[in-house]
């Protein structure tokens, strides 16, 4: 296509977009129409952008006898300008923050917020009164606000919630969620001194997913380098927990993982998945030529492997450039 | 009879990378036979599904699919400009040629180039996404690698520097043409790729390329993929839970009910149009869709302080240059002294003149107090912008009004046009 005929394809459909947003504003505005088609025509307005949209879509996100969905509906539409409202900031936290909201609604208003606060000032100059709503939704009875909310502030930092999520693994207070959720919510803080906690959940694990999520969240502590280094050396190992160990153990030995897996990846007698992956871990690392014993064993593996994951992972380690 | 092409200054393969913009380049005839040589004739050989190349006698000049020009006497040297033909990107180095003949005679000269221009993620073929993962993987290093310093340019304490003013989209602008240039140290045919988050991407969220998540948002990627040793903070892997189904939906909040998508490329060109098309309107799409594309999870991505940890991330906001590019062409808006090109935020490192932090290492009040990555990277095919970027050199990234201020990337469907 020429690029003249390609810009006025796009003219057309922006002027198409524009058309149909224009129109879907126009039966917003109606006050013939009933809330639930008014709230739907939204669908089709792109963004509300005029502050007399916005406050009308305010208006009926406020009102408690529209039906749940509705409202939250509104305060999704509200996300995308509210860091340049101060009121609709305030009107979104409180909605967040107040239990007598129902669920849908204050989990609306998480994510609105949380669309806000990547426009940064606007909620900066809020944050109290933000962080004190979610902690404040972070005890809801509703599983999904309460996961949402904890996600938020466990992204934060925030102290007192991650006293908390340790807390409730550590068996001194009830489970927030789940074990394995409650461990990925620690990781946001990595410098954590929970290496205790970790290492016995490595040991005795609520689940499997508990298990990785703990050697995930044990990767840059050095003191588990022998833990590391049993883990990727046991055949009998499950392969996810080998396969973390290695990330692990390059992080926290980076010189002696690549001659560890340089071993691996050499026997014949391992897991082919594994010498692939061990294959891969090193092409990340080290130029192919390095090691000249490597790349017969990938020649090897790329031809011979009855693992076509195995296979992949041989040739990709022979096509990566040379530094 | 010798014949020597330098493209984007150089002579070497490192400068043969091209995107729609017009490269410079310089052939020189020595030897002998130098003073016999009148006009030589340009042209293009390409692989099939190779890439494919114009050819301009000025920069401003119409495109020709081959030239023949005149040979300067005394200098025996020949100018013109090479650029990939819109729609016709390659797919690895050297699939497409400049060839060099004299005028009736037979080729003297066959010089492999790439057409490299940043491309829709969903529609990569295995092996160019297996290139990028390869070079993302060699920069994150296992989270020993420079990848940690882009991660923390990114972080809330640093948030006012980017966000929430009209700097928004040169500063990121700045950060992904950063992050790309370390790619292409690794791999020069990688370019960033980007996820068109208003379409169904299910190529894109696969376990062999940025992975799916599992019930409890832990993002899996097949045992080969090189992101399966991805590492930032110290801690290995990606936290990721859609609120849509990838398969399937484009971006969008849909958990809880009701739904929240990220607008459509169209709507997004319309913002401000029915007042002329103006940045300051347009930079509100930093809203939506921009803030609902990262809300359409829960996980990394969705929060400033840690979204630059999700390989993702790099993938959305090329997406959103990419609307801004487009945005850019379709309304005319390069020119940095055209008021209607970009609005003055007024905090320092949102205005036409700053310089962006954190490449220029300036840690005084209101700027952070640390300044990670030091410069800005160099590239081998362009010398703009240089190590300490200004907010005004990420208007021209084409080149249209000083070929000086070239960037060095392209847009699959953003085209150049003088």
């Amino acid at each position: 296509m020429l690029i003249q005929q390609y810009r006025n394809k796009v003219t057309g459909q922006v002027a198409k977009a524009r058309k149909r947003a224009d129109a879907a504003i126009r039966r917003f505005r109606s006050a013939k129409l009933s809330a639930k088609a008014r709230v739907r025509a939204l669908a089709d307005a792109g963004q509300l952008r005029e502050e007399r949209d916005l406050d009308q879509a305010e208006q009926i996100a406020a009102d408690r006898e529209q039906p749940a969905e509705l409202r939250a509906a509104l305060i999704g539409q509200l996300a995308p300008r509210s860091a340049r409202r101060a009121k609709t900031l305030k009107f979104l936290i409180e909605r967040l923050g107040d239990e007598g909201e129902p669920a849908p609604v204050r989990a609306a208003a998480v994510s609105a917020l949380k669309s806000a606060a990547f426009q940064a000032q606007g909620l900066a100059n809020q944050r109290a009164a933000y962080i004190e709503a979610l902690r404040s939704a972070a005890d809801s009875d509703d599983r999904t606000l309460r996961e949402r909310a904890l996600g938020v502030l466990a992204r934060e930092k925030d102290a007192p919630t991650l006293r908390r999520i340790e807390q409730s693994l550590r068996g001194q207070s009830d489970a927030l969620v789940s074990p394995e959720k409650a461990l990925q919510l620690l990781s946001y803080d990595p410098k954590r001194n929970v290496g205790d906690l970790l290492r016995d959940i490595v040991r005795n694990p609520p689940s499997d997913g508990a298990r990785h999520q703990a050697l995930r969240n044990l990767a840059s502590d050095s003191s588990s380098k022998s833990l590391f280094t049993r883990l990727v050396r046991d055949k009998k190992e499950e392969r996810e927990a080998r396969l973390i160990a290695i990330s692990a153990l390059h992080t926290i030995d980076p010189d002696g993982i690549e001659e560890l897996a340089s071993e691996i990846a050499s026997d014949q007698h391992e897991d082919e998945e594994i010498r692939g992956a061990c294959l891969v871990a090193v092409a990340t690392a080290d130029p192919a030529n390095a090691h000249p014993e490597l790349r017969e064993v990938a020649t090897k593996l790329a031809g011979k492997a009855s693992s076509r994951a195995a296979r992949a992972a041989a040739k990709l380690y022979l096509d990566t450039p040379s530094k | 009879m010798a014949f020597r092409l330098s493209i984007n200054g150089s002579t070497q393969p490192a400068g043969r990378y091209l995107g729609w913009a017009p490269s410079p380049c310089v052939l020189r005839i020595t030897g002998a036979d130098r003073l016999m040589t009148r006009r030589v004739r340009v042209s293009n050989v390409a692989r099939a599904r190779g890439g494919r190349l114009v050819f301009y006698a000025t920069p401003d000049g119409p495109a020709r699919t081959s030239l023949t020009l005149p040979v300067q006497l005394g200098s025996g040297t020949v100018r013109f400009w090479v650029g990939g033909r819109f729609g016709r990107p390659s797919r690895r180095s050297g699939d497409t040629s400049i060839v060099i003949s004299r005028v009736g005679g037979k080729p003297a000269l066959k010089v492999p180039c790439m057409v490299r221009v940043r491309k829709d993620a969903n529609t990569l073929t295995a092996a160019e996404r297996d290139r990028f993962l390869r070079a993302l993987a060699a920069v994150n290093n296992q989270g020993n690698g420079v990848f940690q310093l882009f991660r923390d340019m990114h972080v809330t304490q640093a948030q006012l520097e980017a966000h929430g003013n009209t700097g928004f989209l040169p500063w990121h602008r700045a950060y992904l043409l950063d992050l790309e240039r370390e790619l292409q140290a690794v791999d020069p045919s990688v370019s960033l790729p980007y996820w068109r988050f208003d379409a169904v991407a299910p190529r894109l969220f696969h376990p062999a390329f940025v992975g799916t998540s599992n019930v409890a948002g832990t993002v899996e990627f097949t045992a080969t993929n090189p992101l399966r040793f991805w590492v930032t903070d110290g801690v290995p892997g990606v936290i990721r839970r859609p609120e849509f189904d990838t398969s399937t939906e484009q971006a969008q909040s849909t958990d809880p009910p009701p739904t929240l998508a990220a607008i459509s490329e169209a709507d997004t060109l319309a913002i401000g149009a029915f007042a002329g098309s103006w940045y300051g309107d347009f930079a509100s799409m930093e809203g939506n869709p921009h803030g609902t594309a990262h809300t359409s999870f829960g996980g990394m991505i969705s929060s400033i302080g840690t979204a630059a940890r999700d390989p993702l991330f790099f993938l959305l906001h090329a997406n959103i240059d990419r609307l801004w590019a487009k945005w850019q062409w379709l309304y005319q808006r390069f020119d940095p002294t055209d008021v209607a090109a970009f609005t003055e935020g007024g905090r320092v490192g949102h205005n036409l003149a700053d310089s962006m932090w954190p490449w220029n290492g300036d840690v005084s009040a209101p700027r952070p107090d640390t300044a990670p990555g030091g410069g800005l990277m160099q590239s081998p095919i362009v010398t703009a912008p240089g190590p300490a970027p200004t907010v005004q050199q990420m208007l021209d990234y084409q080149g249209r009004h000083d070929s000086a201020d070239r960037l060095g990337f392209d847009y699959d469907d953003v085209p150049f046009d003088a």
